[in-house]
């Protein structure tokens, strides 16, 4: 471009094959003008870390939240599960208990479906079940009841003969609410009202985000692979 | 063969009007539970097709201790359990229950029910008429793209 003609010598035909030379340059530049701004821009939203915009229905924590603090429960196994178990894997965590016969195993099948849509990250998922119901949900009840879902999950509570207060301090910890309702027609069939929550802890046993309403199986397998992938 | 055909009409007629009014129910379906679950729900549509307001007060089955009707509301992210004292349907209106609405509460089921299983409900109304009818036991996962769908 530094060789335009000046204005007045327009006719000379040298000058006019300048002119075109100029014009095949002009393109080339343009591009990798353009190339150049859109490498700047990828390069700036690479280092950005995720945002909850980007994810469908998951709402992000700010980073470093609080640890979940220490506590220890039992799997359906009897197997002690404590906070180092939520270390080196991505837990999603609901509230529950197994005389729920709606709210539950609807979340449930719908994280079961999600599961079976993880592929590679499956192996990096842990699903767990905290049961809020310590009187009911014994280990072989819990047992029964998550693994009707699927085999790899989890259903973790009270060893058999608690009294609910470990369970009260972890909920507590992660701002869950749950409370006994009391039947008029049958006493033993009290109901627990419950947090819909589900949370989503990250492999350093750190809250990072929370999975909100309408849960649905696609939604919740895209935003834990694109969690699992900018973590 | 006119009168016969009259004849045939009228008893028609007369049987359907015979007949409780009752509810149009489809799609009853109980989803199939875990192994242990004490509890099992189900979920229907109702309609009222007749010219009455028609009060449903209460819901058994022969398969179950007791049956109680119950609606899921979420609020400020906890799920709470309200007991439904009856389901009023106006002529011409229907009722759903359905994930995370209304739905039954079936105590204590007297065996375990997989899916190809039926389950017999009774409706109980205020005018102390029944009306029975059949839900089929699916599994959970047939049901989901049904509920995306509203």
């Amino acid at each position: 471009m530094s060789n335009t003609p000046p204005n007045e010598n327009h006719a000379s035909t040298d000058e006019q094959a300048g002119k075109a030379s100029a014009k095949f340059l002009i393109a080339p530049v343009i591009i990798a003008v353009f190339a150049l701004i859109g490498g700047i821009l990828l390069q700036d939203k690479l280092s950005q870390p995720l945002t909850s915009d980007q994810l469908k229905n998951t709402t992000l924590y700010p980073a470093d939240f609080r640890p979940v603090p220490a506590f220890e429960l039992q799997d359906q196994n009897g197997q002690s599960f404590s906070q180092t178990q939520l270390q080196g894997k991505w837990s999603v965590i609901f509230f529950g208990f197994t005389n729920c016969p709606d709210v539950c195993p609807t979340t449930l099948n719908i994280l079961q479906q999600a599961y079976e849509r993880l592929g590679e990250h499956q192996k990096d998922v842990q699903v767990i079940l905290v049961s809020v119901d310590p009187q009911r949900d014994s280990q072989q009840q819990r047992k029964d009841y998550i693994e009707y879902f699927h085999p790899d999950f989890l259903a973790i509570g009270e060893e058999d003969g608690g009294q609910g207060d470990k369970i009260k301090a972890l909920t507590k910890s992660m701002y869950i609410h749950y409370e006994t309702v009391a039947n008029k027609e049958s006493p033993e069939d009290y109901l627990v009202d419950h947090s819909a929550a589900i949370l989503i802890i990250n492999p350093a046993g750190r809250r990072h985000a929370q999975i909100t309403q309408p849960i649905l199986p696609g939604a919740i397998a895209q935003d834990i692979t694109a969690m699992i992938e900018a973590y | 063969v006119q009168k016969v055909k009259n004849l045939l009409l009228l008893s028609l007629l007369a049987l359907s009007f015979s007949s409780h009014a009752g509810l149009d129910i489809h799609n009853a379906i109980v989803p199939e539970s875990p192994p242990t679950a004490k509890v099992l729900t189900a979920y229907m549509q109702l309609h009222n097709n007749a010219d009455k307001l028609q009060t449903v007060k209460s819901i058994s089955s022969p398969q179950f201790q007791r049956v109680e009707i119950h609606r899921t509301a979420i609020a400020d992210g906890i799920a709470r359990m309200k007991p439904v004292e009856h389901i009023r349907i106006a002529p011409g209106e229907s009722a759903e229950l359905a994930e995370g609405g209304m739905h039954l509460m079936m105590y204590r089921p007297d065996a375990r029910y997989t899916e190809g299983d039926c389950v017999e409900l009774i409706l109980h109304f205020a005018d102390n008429s029944t009306q029975s009818l059949r839900a089929s036991v699916k599994k959970r996962t047939g049901m989901v793209d049904h509920s995306q769908h509203h």
